[in-house]
């Protein structure tokens, strides 16, 4: 029983840091290889 | 039944504007972002009489509505936008007293906009020993709005604007300048182009384009018969409509407002001869520096410790409390401590938050960027990066968010990389244990401690490399430098405690918030990776009984064993094995390794990490230097923490970029995983070479 | 051509012609007009930034921005 919540909060965890750290990286590649979609200002658009 | 309406706070910058909504708003704030830029977005609510409940929008500070930085582009954003569900209902226009001739310029764009707008003169206690008096009736009159004095440091004025705001629906929305005066022939033809367009808000939509940004709208579509001006055209037509303004305003003020410059008292230009001196200046401020930093070691020592000890008993109480297995182990090592290691820096982060403030609030900070912008542009920063970088002394990640308001692309993105080599609260436990290890106890010349130089000495090469790194990316980023710097110097005033009070409050979420749930992920999956493993790890109890048979173990002697076998064979002990050849040179082993491993969690949890892998029960430093000081090198044969690996582990504790909580907000800040990518491999290999060179030098 | 770069401590002087290509916007905003007075109130090491009051506001500005307006002096 307590190894099953263990297991759960395990994936929960390591699931948050691949979203953040892994999977979010890789679809901003992706969006940025298709041409911007947000407004910014010129200036090499570090967005400040 | 409550109605609602939306309020929006907009003024210049240092018009006290925040202090307003602080009073009108009370604890009923939140702070966000507005979605896909860094500009904070700040809401409260306030409830006004007659049942009507007003939601405040505090906008960022800017002189016009003309746009020249995303902070800025914000407020026209919204003004231009009806159908934004922020859109005001009523703009309150805060105003201060002494820069009232700048303060109508914005004033006059916004009504001119149509919104309702009132006017709200701040600083209203300050009239009398400026000696400055204001035809209230009159100005009231000249500009078709409603004014209000007032002071938010002796909260006064605020139920009359209450007052003004409930009845939003009677102020006049008359236009001050009629906008064709700018250039009658040019909106003549946009009249007939857009006739169904208020013409000023047509102006404001063409030229954004040319002050900062294309606008979250349509682009608008001209006639095909239209003759289009030309940028320049539109920037010098711009330039007229601020001349006409001004001619308007300066006309109004010069009937309305009486400044006696023979009665006012002048304390300001004095206090500035002595802060803002070619020595003196210099002097006080490092004093100044000296003083907070000396204050915050001492200060947060006890709560820190305070809380130190109620973690650890609350990690206790769960241990025995719940039933034993696994989960609760997970609970009381992994999550009871990872929580721990983000709170305890709290007292240290509010702390240096807290001078910050203060010194904000007083209006002594702009002197520093005054004092220090030329220094900083050798280094390719800017004045304003001095902030930045000291916050960095606390933590990384509101330090980084300082930055914003860096006009150059260049310099800010420059601060934003070098700031996280600032020694930042976390680095210090590490540093501590190691230099009680391997620095001797001595005391030069009877009253520098050796240990006590050694903590400065790393101190400064943090700032230096932080300095010297900005030097070599100023050189070699080619990035265009843009931006024009200016910054307000205004005039001293005493800070306002409630102020101070939210700002600190906003800063500290921030690092806990930022950090907080990463290192918390983070703990969770080191504690799981500590705590299971293949193989031999299962089998650990019974390899060790037979192991230590023949020797004459306590229990507890064996139950130590124990342990350490099975962090031996984890899987974070594996990893710690696997990338042991990598760091031997650096003087380290496989045990240092993990911990340099789980270190990417949060630096400090290197010292809980070597309290498992030492297999020390309680954490006192005492037992677990001890311990550490009898660690043998196995290729050596001698004490693993000596001299040369102390300073080899220091170095690389000072350079690399193991906070993953600093590389999100990196990425945050600079809106793209390309510099923080590129600032963890950079870092992270100026540490392992900095590491290698004295380890092999002074071994 | 005597610009705010050029002023001494405690000089006055009045704002000369402004060339909208290279002054911001912003400083225009900020009070930096024709035919407004601007005095320098003082100067960090090295004479940058400079710490001035435009049309009645303190600010600080670089040497760089400073060369670029231009003033006459008032007496």
């Amino acid at each position: 029983m307590q190894i099953v919540l263990v297991i759960l909060i395990f994936c929960l965890a390591a699931g948050y840091l691949l979203k953040k750290f892994i999977w979010y990286p890789i679809i901003e590649m992706q969006q940025k290889k298709k041409g911007k979609t947000t407004t910014c200002g010129k200036n090499n658009c570090g967005c400040h | 039944m409550a109605r609602e309406i939306n309020v929006a706070l907009i003024g210049n910058p240092n018009t006290g504007k925040t202090s307003v909504f602080n009073q009108l708003t009370g604890l009923k704030q939140k702070v966000g972002n507005y979605p896909g830029i860094t500009v904070e977005k700040k809401q409260g609510y306030c409830l006004l009489p007659r049942g009507l409940k007003a939601n405040i929008l505090d906008l960022p500070g800017t002189y016009s509505l003309n746009a020249c930085s995303m902070d800025e582009n914000v407020v026209i954003e919204l003004l231009l936008n009806e159908n934004d569900k922020d859109f005001p209902d009523v703009v309150i226009v805060v105003a201060d007293v002494e820069n009232l001739k700048r303060n109508l310029l914005l004033f006059t764009q916004i009504k001119d906009l149509g919104i309702p707008t009132i006017l709200a003169i701040n600083m209203a206690d300050q009239m009398a020993r400026k000696a400055i008096s204001v035809d209230i009736k009159k100005l009231e009159e000249k500009l078709q709005t409603k004014i209000v004095l007032i002071s938010s440091r002796k909260n006064t004025g605020f139920e009359q604007l209450k007052e003004l705001i409930t009845n939003y629906s009677l102020l006049s929305t008359t236009p001050c300048l009629n906008a064709s005066d700018i250039d009658p022939e040019y909106f003549n033809r946009l009249r007939k182009a857009f006739p169904n367009q208020d013409l000023y808000k047509l102006w404001l939509v063409i030229t954004q384009d040319v002050n900062f940004g294309k606008l979250n709208r349509q682009p608008l579509l001209f006639p095909s018969d239209f003759k289009t001006e030309s940028t320049s055209n539109l920037k010098r037509l711009q330039q007229k409509e601020t001349i006409l303004r001004y001619l308007f305003i300066n006309e109004i003020l010069k009937k309305t407002i009486l400044i006696d410059k023979v009665n006012a008292k002048d304390l300001q230009s004095k206090l500035d001869k002595i802060l803002i001196h070619k020595y003196w200046g210099y002097i006080i401020f490092f004093s100044i520096l000296m003083l907070i930093f000396q204050a915050i070691f001492d200060w947060s020592r006890y709560p820190m410790d305070f809380i130190d000890v109620q973690f650890a008993a609350l990690g206790e109480w769960i241990k025995v409390t719940l039933p034993e297995g696994v989960f609760t182990n997970l609970l009381a090592e992994g999550v009871i401590p990872g929580l721990a290691g983000v709170i305890i820096f709290i007292p240290q982060i509010a702390f240096l938050f807290l001078f910050i403030s203060i010194l904000e609030e007083t209006g002594y900070m702009s002197r520093v960027v005054f004092l220090m912008d030329k220094i900083m542009r050798r280094f390719g920063l800017s004045g304003k990066s001095v902030v930045p970088l000291v916050s960095g002394t606390a933590c990384a990640i509101p330090a980084i968010m300082a930055a914003r308001n860096i006009e150059s692309w260049k310099e800010r993105l420059i601060t934003i990389l070098v700031t996280p080599l600032t020694t930042c609260s976390a680095r210090l436990p590490v540093y501590l244990i190691i230099i009680s290890l391997v620095i001797p106890d001595h005391r030069i010349l009877g009253v520098f401690s050796l240990q006590g130089l050694t903590l400065m000495l790393l101190y400064l090469l943090g700032f230096s490399a932080a300095i010297f790194s900005a030097y070599l990316l100023d050189k070699i980023l080619l990035i265009k430098k843009t931006g024009f710097f200016v910054i307000e110097m205004p005039h001293y005033k005493l800070p306002l405690p409630k102020n101070i009070l939210y700002n600190v409050i906003e800063k500290t979420k921030l690092f806990v918030l930022g950090a907080g749930k990463i290192i918390l992920a983070i703990s969770i999956v080191l504690w799981v990776m500590a705590s299971f493993g293949p193989g031999k790890f299962n089998e650990a109890t019974t390899i060790v009984r037979e192991k230590t048979s023949s020797q004459n173990l306590s229990e507890e002697a064996i139950d130590a064993e124990i342990a350490s076998f099975k962090l031996e064979n984890s899987y974070i002990g594996i990893m710690g094995k696997t990338i042991e050849p990598i760091v031997r040179p650096l003087g380290f082993d496989w045990k240092i390794g993990i911990a340099l491993l789980s270190s990417f969690a949060a630096r400090e949890v290197f010292v809980g990490t070597l309290a498992t892998i030492y297999s020390v029960g309680s954490k006192e430093e005492e037992t677990i230097k001890n311990r550490m000081a009898a660690e043998i090198n196995p290729v050596l044969g001698t004490p693993l923490f000596n001299f040369a690996s102390g300073i080899s582990l220091l170095l690389f504790y000072a350079f690399a970029m193991q906070c993953m909580s600093t590389l999100a907000i990196v990425k945050q800040e600079t809106n793209s995983w390309k510099w923080p990518i590129w600032q963890f491999f950079s870092l992270t290999s100026i540490a392992y070479i900095a590491s290698l060179i004295a380890y092999q030098l002074l071994k | 051509m005597i610009t705010i770069a050029s002023l001494k401590v405690g000089q006055h002087a009045l704002i000369k012609e402004i060339s909208i290509d290279i002054i911001p916007l912003k400083l225009l905003e900020m009070g930096c007009l024709p035919g407004n007075e601007v005095f320098l109130l003082q100067t960090a090491p090295f004479k940058d930034p400079l710490f001035i009051n435009i049309n009645g506001c303190t600010m600080a500005i670089r040497k760089e921005m400073a060369k670029l307006i231009e003033v006459e002096l008032i007496p």
